[in-house]
C-alpha cells in the first residue's frame, strides 16, 4: 500500500537517515576543494564580529570589549537564521533530481537545509567560545545554552523555510525579493544595536520573532533581564510554527507537480 | 516468482505549466486511469511524448501523489527513471555509491555490501576513489548502471530503457539487465523502441493525453498505436 504523505514529525523521524546524510553531503561538496572546510565559515564570522564590534564602538561610543559578546551571540544566531531563509528560495530547484526520482518527502528537503546550516552553526560556536573566553569568562559555561536555543531555532525555522520554498514556486519574483528582505530585517533586529526600553526600537523588538530569539539568548547567557517572558514567547513561536508546518504539509502536498 | 500487484482506480493528476504569458495553466496529465497489473505481467507503455507515460510511472512508484483515485501496490518496487539522480561530481565514486545506498533506502547493515558490489561490478578500479570530475561519460554510465542494478526488485518500472554504456561493459550490463528483467515479477516499460518492447513485453497499453486508449496484447496495442499515429 502506498503510504500517504507523512506528517512533519514522521518526516523528521522516518527520513532522518536521508536528510541528515544530504545535509552533511551538501557541506562536503560546498567545501570539497578547500583545505579547511566549514572552518572558513568560522573565519568569516570572526572577521564580521570583529569589524562589526569596532564599527559599533566607533558609532556608539561604547567600548569594543563590552559589545563584542552580545554581537557574537547575535551574529552567530542571525547567520543561521538568514542562511536558512535565503537558501530556502532555491532548495527545491537544488533537490529537483531527488524529488522527481525518489519518494523523498518535500519536508526532508527543508530539513536537509536547516540541518546543514545548523552544522555550520556548530562550527561557528567556536567563535562564541573564543570570544567568551577572552572577554566574558564568567559566562563561558552559560554560552553553551546557545546550543539548545539554536536547536529550538532550527525547529522553528522549518516553518518559514517550508513556506518560502513553496511560495517561490507560485510567485517566482519572491526569489529576488527574499534576500534583500532578510537584509532589511537584519537592520531592524537588535544584533548590532541595543533595544531601548521604550519607543519605536522597542516596538521593533516586540514584533520581530527573530529578535525574540536573539534577545532570549542575551537574557540567558549574558544575564540581561529575566528570560521567562521571552522563553514563553519563543516556546509559543515553536508551537505555532510546528502546527503551521503540519497544516502546510497536509494541505499543500503538490510541490513536486510544479517542478 | 512472488505474487506482486499494482492497482490503480480512477487515478487522475494535473500539473501546473507556465505558459508564454508567464501564467500558470493547469493541465490534466492523467485522467481517471484504472489499471490492474498482476505477477507475470510484462507491460509496454506506448504513447507519444507528453501522453503521460512518465507521470504514470511516477504515480505507481509513489513519487507523485495523484489528485484523485486510489493506488495500491504490493511488492518491492524499483523505478529506473532518471538513473543519474543525486550524483555529486565533487565526490568520489565510492562516496556517491554510499550516498545512493542511503537515498535508495538500503538498510544500514547492507550499505557496505552495496558499495562493494558497485565497486566490483563497475570495474572502475582506482577511479572508484576519485571524484566524478575525473570520469569519462562512459565511466559515469558504468557507475550509475551498477548503482541502479544492485537489487532485483519485484516490480520494475523503466522509462525509455537504460542508457548506453561503453562496448567493453555492454555485454556484462546486458546480462545483468536480462537477470533483472527475468527475475522481476512485474515489468512496466515506457519506451519508443518497439523492438525492445517486443523482446520484453507481452501486454501493451496505449496512453493518449492521460487516458488509456487501448489495453491488450502487445501486438494488438502496437497495431492500434501505429494505425492511429
Amino acid at each position: 500500500m502506498i503510504k500517504p504523505r507523512s506528517l512533519i514529525l514522521s518526516s523528521i523521524v522516518e527520513g532522518r537517515d536521508i536528510w541528515s546524510h544530504l545535509g552533511w553531503r551538501d557541506l562536503k561538496v560546498r567545501y570539497s576543494a578547500t583545505r579547511f572546510g566549514p572552518w572558513w565559515s568560522v573565519a568569516n564570522l570572526s572577521v564580521i564580529v570583529l569589524a562589526s564590534s569596532l564599527a559599533v564602538s566607533l558609532l556608539s561610543g561604547r567600548s569594543t570589549l563590552s559589545s563584542i559578546p552580545k554581537i557574537t551571540l547575535g551574529l552567530t544566531l542571525w547567520t543561521f537564521i538568514s542562511a536558512s531563509i535565503i537558501e530556502s528560495t532555491h532548495i527545491y530547484e537544488e533537490s529537483k533530481g531527488l524529488l522527481l526520482n525518489t519518494t523523498l518527502d518535500e519536508t526532508a528537503v527543508v530539513l536537509r537545509l536547516v540541518w546543514r546550516n545548523w552544522i555550520v552553526l556548530l562550527h561557528n560556536f567556536t567563535v562564541v567560545v573564543i570570544v567568551f573566553a577572552l572577554f566574558k569568562r564568567e559566562a563561558i559555561l552559560k554560552s553553551l545554552l546557545i546550543l539548545p536555543l539554536s536547536m529550538l531555532t532550527a525547529l522553528i525555522l522549518i516553518f518559514p523555510t517550508m513556506i518560502i520554498s513553496r511560495l517561490v514556486y507560485w510567485k517566482a519574483d519572491l526569489r529576488a525579493i527574499v534576500p534583500p528582505l532578510v537584509q532589511f530585517t537584519f537592520f531592524l533586529t537588535p544584533v548590532l544595536w541595543i533595544a531601548p526600553n521604550s519607543g519605536p526600537g522597542r516596538i521593533l523588538l516586540e514584533l520581530n520573532p527573530a529578535a525574540w530569539i536573539l534577545h532570549l539568548s542575551e537574557q540567558l547567557i549574558l544575564g540581561i533581564g529575566s528570560p521567562w517572558g521571552y522563553l514563553l514567547r519563543v516556546s509559543l513561536l515553536f508551537l505555532v510554527s510546528f502546527l503551521l508546518s503540519e497544516f502546510v504539509n497536509r494541505k499543500h502536498r503538490s510541490i513536486k507537480k510544479l517542478l | 516468482m512472488n505474487t506482486s500487484m499494482v492497482s490503480l482506480k480512477r487515478v487522475s493528476m494535473s500539473r501546473e505549466i507556465v505558459g508564454d504569458d508567464r501564467k500558470r495553466h493547469t493541465k490534466t496529465v492523467i485522467n481517471e486511469v484504472s489499471l490492474e497489473i498482476e505477477s507475470g505481467d510484462r507491460i509496454g507503455l506506448i504513447g507519444r511524448n507528453g501522453a503521460g507515460k512518465t507521470t504514470l510511472l511516477r504515480i505507481i512508484s509513489g513519487i507523485f501523489y495523484p489528485d484523485q483515485g486510489k493506488t495500491e501496490l504490493d511488492g518491492r518496487i524499483k523505478s529506473f527513471l532518471d538513473l543519474g539522480y543525486g550524483l555529486e561530481m565533487h565526490l568520489t565514486g565510492r562516496a556517491n555509491a554510499y550516498s545512493r545506498s542511503i537515498l535508495d533506502g538500503v538498510p544500514k547493515s547492507e550499505r557496505e555490501e552495496f558499495v562493494s558490489w558497485v565497486e566490483k561490478f563497475s570495474e572502475l578500479g582506482d577511479y572508484f576513489d576519485q571524484t566524478l570530475n575525473s570520469y569519462s561519460t562512459g565511466m559515469i554510465a558504468r557507475l550509475v548502471f551498477s548503482m541502479c542494478t544492485f537489487e532485483i526488485p519485484e516490480i520494475l518500472l523503466i522509462d525509455e530503457g537504460i542508457g548506453t554504456v561503453d562496448t567493453y561493459f555492454q555485454e556484462k550490463a546486458l546480462a545483468r539487465l536480462e537477470d533483472i528483467y527475468n527475475s522481476s515479477s512485474i515489468l512496466l516499460i515506457a519506451t519508443h523502441d518497439q523492438s525492445l518492447m517486443g523482446q520484453l513485453c507481452t501486454r501493451g497499453i496505449v496512453l493518449n493525453n492521460g487516458n488509456i486508449d487501448f489495453d491488450g496484447t502487445l501486438s494488438d496495442a502496437l497495431d492500434f498505436y501505429n494505425r492511429d499515429k
